[in-house]
């Protein structure tokens, strides 16, 4: 188990089923979440940015997931502050971070399921 | 013991009512503000609301003005679900009348006491006492409706009894009872805790709100009433 499992199996209290029904709620919603930000970056639409980058933060807090979430942190501070001007860059790097864990977590669940 | 559950985000609501119903509680989600109030409008009763903060459309802060705004639901406790480092939520949300928040990610050791804390605050009674049955039974429904919790007696010693065991926030007697009338009753309960207010009621011109006022009670109301001056009534000495 990657310790992103490890820690959303401790919020979870030890329940080893419920962690794995967030992993899956998690790899089944975060590519809409993401696409939301892209194109909230594109459009020019911080609030909307907002929003999304604060849902996202919230989940992977919840795995520990901490350079992900530092970059959600940063897009949610730059929507806020209503300057996109770096978000792109920031963009960028959070969604190669979340490929990374999306990988932790596929293996995870493979091995949950044996 | 119920908790309403209001996140827009299906891993969070996902988390927060595992833990919650792995320790016994009764849960009802809601993926908005607006969801959340339209089920309470339904007239459902929950003992504590878990809200998160950042929502589109109905944020946590306009849910709470909504719910403190409305009679019936202001004494709900509502328990904020904020950001590391947010702050300026919690002390906007303090001002703005929650009576705990959590820092997300929720830990089920942080959320169940402070689940327990803000419950029992909200579990404090109003204690009816009258040796008319029928006038208890509709005082209780009156104020039930009003989502009050309530306790009722049949007599002053019976009352005593029951403030032994309950956290009674308010006091509401008849005057004329047999054994113990309304005004020892009301020394008694002084002298054990001069805080809790007890409100007085009686016949129409056998007492008057001097003699009540006089004798240390902290309202007076005669006999016959409507239900909505008692209402009002618990409502201002409700501490």
């Amino acid at each position: 188990m990657s310790a992103y499992s490890d820690k959303l199996l401790e919020f979870a209290g030890g329940d080893e089923r419920l962690a794995e029904e967030l992993i899956n709620l998690f790899i089944e919603n975060y590519p809409a979440i993401i696409a939301t930000m892209e194109n909230a970056i594109q459009e020019q639409d911080p609030q909307t940015l907002r929003m999304a980058a604060h849902k996202l933060k919230g989940e992977l807090g919840c795995m520990g997931a901490e350079t992900a979430r530092d970059l959600a942190v940063t897009l949610e501070t730059m929507a806020t502050n209503d300057d996109l001007s770096d978000a792109g860059k920031a963009m960028g790097k959070l969604r190669s971070e979340l490929t990374v864990l999306e990988v932790a977590l596929d293996q995870d669940m493979r091995a949950l399921a044996k | 013991m119920k908790a309403l559950v209001v996140d827009d985000d299906e891993f969070q609501l996902k988390l927060i009512s595992s833990i919650l119903e792995k320790n016994s509680y009764e849960v009802e989600l809601a993926s908005s503000g607006k969801a959340a109030l339209a089920f309470l409008d339904k007239g459902e009763h929950v003992d504590v609301i878990i809200s998160d903060v950042m929502m589109p459309h109905m944020d946590g802060f306009s849910l709470l003005r909504a719910l403190k705004f409305d009679r019936r639901l202001t004494r709900i406790p509502v328990i904020f679900c904020t950001s590391l480092g947010d702050k300026s939520s919690i002390v906007k949300g303090i001002q703005a009348g929650i009576t705990d928040y959590l820092i997300k990610p929720i830990k089920e050791s942080s959320l169940l006491p402070k689940l327990q804390r803000a419950t029992e605050a909200a579990y404090r009674v109003v204690l009816v006492v009258d040796d008319e049955e029928i006038l208890t039974a509709l005082l209780k429904k009156a104020l039930m409706r009003e989502h009050y919790r309530v306790l009722t007696a049949g007599s002053g010693k019976e009352a005593l009894e029951l403030l032994t065991d309950n956290e009674v926030a308010v006091v509401l007697s008849d005057i004329c009872m047999p054994g113990m009338d309304g005004f020892e009753l009301l020394a008694e309960i002084k002298e054990i805790n001069t805080k809790i207010p007890v409100l007085l009621m009686s016949g129409r011109g056998q007492y008057t709100e001097n003699d009540a006022v006089s004798a240390g009670a902290d309202g007076f109301i005669p006999k016959p009433f409507h239900n909505t001056q008692i209402v009002a009534l618990v409502q201002a000495h409700w501490q």
